[in-house]
């Protein structure tokens, strides 16, 4: 099943422990508490839940819901 | 190859000067830079690791992705230069392989132990340093330790390449080795330049961001505690690194996991945590600033840069006494993503904004203590199909302590090294630091992190059982006796052996001062006195004094020494039923003062020669009170216990002189112990205290071989030239407080045959501790010693649980030494002992102690106090 925008913001939220109200999309994440050991966490689970093949430089280089959607072939 | 990213400048230069060569460091090059110059040097300036490749490998074929890997990487290819405008990197030529490659190659098979050999070259290895100015900056070894077993070492200056960094050039390798090993073109170098770095770097120092998080940082550190260190001892970075490898074992570490999960937490957060709890109690603080080694490239070019780019972020803890293990974590979790925000402020800058002096270590010192650098990749690199694991070997410098985890696959649980500076810990104090913290990590991955953590101890059980137990092994069953028992015994053996010397030279037997002492106790019997009362003495140091001391103890009831300059009935003591003095001191007592007994009335003679010479009857009263000292109660007991180890520790005979303490009044113990054993007493000439020359002078005429001193009369004495003199006295006891290093250093100078001996104790608990001072270097702190007979210590933290050897707490002490009454505030330091037998009582001395591996005590300062230099 492919990601989707909202799916990615829930997720990410969930590892950061935060509403997915409050995360945006166009900010950098590691201002809002995202780490390596995070940014691993959501690699493994798109990888084993959506077959996503992303590496963790790929998310950590530009990290921002946005710029990861089509890294992730998200659609809105 | 040409390298125009390194020869072209970055930004706009004044045209008018020559553009430099090279391109300028990083902050964080810069700071490696400045550490070299500070004095650092390789080997601690080096990163290092190996990777274990269990396979097939075409050693050709590993060299020619080596060399194509650092030909992709140009931030590896530099050497570094100091310049007029600053310390510049500037490219390097590096050959292929065979042809100037720094590549190490052997084969290691014929080796009894080829892995340990191949370690042992590696090691040998980091010890050789690099030449910033030559270059290159970074070195390889490939050593074949088995059919299908090979060992890659690459060691890098840390100003070029960080932990990161390694994992990059790492990945790249393996992937470039195995693409050729197929046959294949290895995909495009993903590697970022090393202009791209430094140009970002820049940006960022020119940037409002730069401000920002320099205002973040300062008012974060507003206030800031001094940075907290388990060292015992100060001193400046190392050349060389201490390191301690050790594993949390897996199970433990998936449960650690567990416990981040169930407080919504990372791993990484709760072994910061954990390190903070460590810290906080080992240091007796509430507030500990560790620092937390950052990556510092989410979000950058850098994380495609295999170069140095790692920052070092202080990370601040509160932890109260009776904090949860979830509200530390909850602590690191919002401190490190606060920190993430402000990450890239460079820690030297941080550093000068501060004004850190170097040295100190106060509120001007570093801003951070140990590092935790957790490092949560394992690389997990296949060389066309050989599996491989990494093993770090070394992290950079280390100022005090740094605590690296690493989360590798190999089904070991984490390994967590402790890299300390040589300087300021030994291998024993590393190895125990690192033991302790894998218990308490162990410890909490078992318990509830919602518990209060005061109940948890960081020592481990086996030096709860070392400080409680082994160190306080001093039980020796004594009989009930009084004080005064022994002195009758002597004056009935030997009545005419000589008792008692004064200052001007009269002498007094055994059967005489026995004698004088049974009539005036029986008179005062007669006035009152019996077990359960209390007689005040106010004499001068005299044979009267003497004689009253034993009379008094005769009758049962306690001695009550009184200065002049001090009160005879205090609002805290019961009331003496009279006052033993003398015409001449009877004129300074207060009026209130209780019926007076004048020992030189002539009127008393008469009636003391009608009273018999024979000693009195008494009860055993070993629970009574022998004396009062300023409020506090000695039972018989404590004192007869008191008096029983020394005679054990340094016994004395018959031949023996014994000087008293040249100080105001007697203490009653040493009165006591030489005319317990046969010996013969000398008093000090009122005053002599505060003259050496005298002192001496009495140490030589009346052949003294054993003299008591306060610490303070001590060094004292030692000011006179006249010391060095009493060669006679074969032994000096010195009781009381702390004893500074520095009379003990002229001590030895001064007479370096006789033994100096430090009794430690408070009024409440006199002469506890003993120590046989040995010459030492000056400078070097006195002991407190050992417990004595049926005596226990308890060095204790914050939630009063046992701390471990060379952690410093508060000193309380048990056993048959205890005072059993004194007056307010004091009487509060009594407590029941919670380690003792039922029913056993301990004291809180408001000493700082730590205990040493040997079980010796040492003092650390006062509570309330600030603690002293680690």
């Amino acid at each position: 099943m492919a990601l989707t925008l909202e799916q990615i913001r829930a997720d990410v939220a969930d590892v950061l422990g935060e509403d997915p109200a409050d995360i945006p999309g166009d900010e950098n994440l590691v201002d809002y508490g995202l780490d390596s050991v995070r940014i691993m966490t959501l690699v493994e689970r798109w990888r084993r839940e959506h077959g996503t093949e992303v590496t963790f430089v790929d998310l950590a280089e530009k990290p921002a819901i946005e710029q990861w959607a089509p890294l992730l072939g998200a659609r809105a | 190859m040409t390298l125009t990213a390194l020869n072209r400048p970055v930004g706009d230069a004044p045209s008018r000067h020559p553009v430099p060569a090279g391109l300028p460091l990083t902050a964080a090059q810069s700071a490696m830079w400045d550490a070299q110059a500070r004095g650092a040097a390789c080997p601690a300036l080096t990163t290092a690791e190996y990777l274990d490749i269990r396979g097939d490998l075409d050693p050709d074929l590993f060299a020619q992705a080596l060399h194509r890997t650092v030909a992709e990487a140009d931030a590896l290819r530099v050497r570094l230069v100091d310049t007029p405008s600053g310390p510049r990197q500037l490219p390097v030529d590096v050959g292929a392989p065979g042809h100037g490659f720094p590549l190490h190659t052997a084969d290691l098979r014929g080796e009894r132990d080829p892995q340990a050999a191949a370690l042992a070259w590696m090691r040998a290895d980091l010890d050789v340093p690099f030449d910033p100015a030559a270059g290159p900056l970074f070195a390889h070894g490939l050593l074949r330790v088995g059919d299908r077993r090979w060992l890659w070492y690459h060691r890098v200056h840390h100003a070029v390449l960080d932990g990161y960094g390694h994992s990059l050039v790492a990945r790249r390798v393996a992937d470039v080795h195995t693409a050729l090993a197929a046959g294949r073109e290895p995909a495009p170098s993903p590697f970022g330049r090393l202009a791209a770095l430094v140009e970002e770097d820049t940006a960022y120092r020119a940037s409002t961001a730069y401000e920002r998080d320099r205002d973040h940082w300062l008012r974060h550190l507003a206030g800031r505690p001094a940075a907290p260190t388990l060292a015992a001892r100060t001193a400046p970075p190392s050349p060389t690194t201490l390191r301690h490898s050790a594993h949390l074992d897996p199970a433990a570490s998936a449960r650690l996991r567990e416990l981040a999960a169930s407080v919504r937490a990372t791993w990484p957060d709760v072994l910061l945590a954990a390190q903070a709890l460590y810290l906080a109690r080992a240091t007796r603080s509430e507030e500990v600033v560790l620092g937390l080694p950052m990556m510092g490239r989410m979000g950058s070019v850098a994380l495609r840069v295999p170069g140095m780019v790692m920052n070092v972020l202080p990370l601040r803890f509160t932890v109260p006494a009776d904090a949860t293990f979830a509200e530390l974590t909850r602590q690191a979790d919002l401190g490190v993503r606060a920190a993430r925000r402000h990450r890239r402020y460079p820690f030297a800058d941080l550093r000068r904004d501060l004004g850190v002096r170097a040295g100190d270590h106060g509120p001007a010192g570093p801003p951070v203590g140990p590092h935790v650098n957790v490092m949560p990749f394992d690389y997990g690199l296949t060389f066309a199909g050989a599996p491989s694991e990494a093993h770090n070997l070394a992290a950079g410098p280390v100022d005090d302590l740094s605590v690296n985890v690493y989360d590798r696959a190999d089904g070991s649980g984490l390994r967590i090294d402790f890299d300390a500076n040589p300087a300021r810990y030994d291998a024993a104090e590393v190895a125990a630091h690192q033991r302790r913290f894998l218990h308490l990590l162990t410890r909490l991955a078992d318990g509830d992190p919602h518990r209060p953590l005061s109940q948890l101890p960081l020592a481990t059980d086996e030096e709860r059982e070392r400080v409680l137990e082994e160190f306080n092994d001093t039980a020796v069953a004594l009989p009930p006796t009084t004080l005064v028992g022994p002195v009758e015994a002597r004056a009935a053996r030997t009545p005419h052996a000589t008792a008692l010397i004064t200052a001007d030279g009269r002498q007094l037997t055994y059967g005489g001062l026995n004698a004088r002492a049974n009539r005036l106790a029986r008179h005062l019997t007669g006035l009152g006195l019996r077990p359960g009362t209390r007689a005040a003495v106010a004499l001068p140091p005299s044979t009267d004094l003497v004689v009253a001391l034993l009379a008094v103890l005769k009758t049962g009831a306690a001695y009550v020494p009184a200065a002049p300059a001090h009160p005879v009935s205090g609002p805290h003591d019961a009331a003496p039923v009279c006052v033993l003095t003398d015409t001449a001191t009877r004129a300074a007592l207060p009026d209130a003062a209780p019926p007076a007994v004048v020992l030189d009335d002539p009127r008393l003679t008469d009636a003391l020669a009608r009273q018999l010479p024979t000693d009195p009857g008494r009860a055993l009263t070993p629970q009574d009170p022998a004396y009062v000292l300023q409020g506090v109660v000695v039972p018989h007991s404590a004192a007869d216990n008191r008096l029983r180890w020394l005679q054990d520790a340094y016994p004395l005979e018959p031949g023996d002189r014994v000087l008293t303490g040249a100080g105001p009044g007697l203490s009653a113990c040493e009165v006591l112990w030489p005319l317990r054993e046969g010996a013969t007493l000398v008093l000090a000439a009122p005053g002599a205290h505060q003259d050496p020359a005298k002192t001496a002078r009495a140490i030589r005429e009346h052949a003294v071989t054993t003299a008591h001193f306060a610490p303070s009369a001590l060094a004292l004495f030692l000011d006179g030239p006249e010391a060095a003199g009493c060669t006679g006295l074969r032994r000096v006891l010195c009781s009381g407080d702390v004893l500074p290093h520095e009379p003990v250093h002229r001590f030895h100078r001064a007479l370096p045959d006789t033994a100096l001996h430090h009794h430690y104790g408070p009024a409440e608990a006199a002469g506890v501790a003993h120590h046989r001072c040995a010459p030492a270097a000056p400078g070097t702190p006195v002991p407190l010693g050992r417990p004595v007979w049926n005596t226990r210590f308890y060095v204790l933290d914050a939630a009063r649980q046992p701390c471990p050897p060379g952690t410093t707490g508060e000193l309380y002490v048990a056993g048959a030494q205890l005072a059993t009454n004194c007056p307010q505030p004091e009487a509060e330091r009594f407590s029941d002992d919670p380690f003792g037998p039922p029913g056993s009582r301990m004291y809180r001395t408001g000493d700082l102690a730590r205990w040493r591996e040997d079980g010796e005590l040492e003092h650390r300062g006062r509570t309330g106090d600030h603690p002293l230099a680690p």
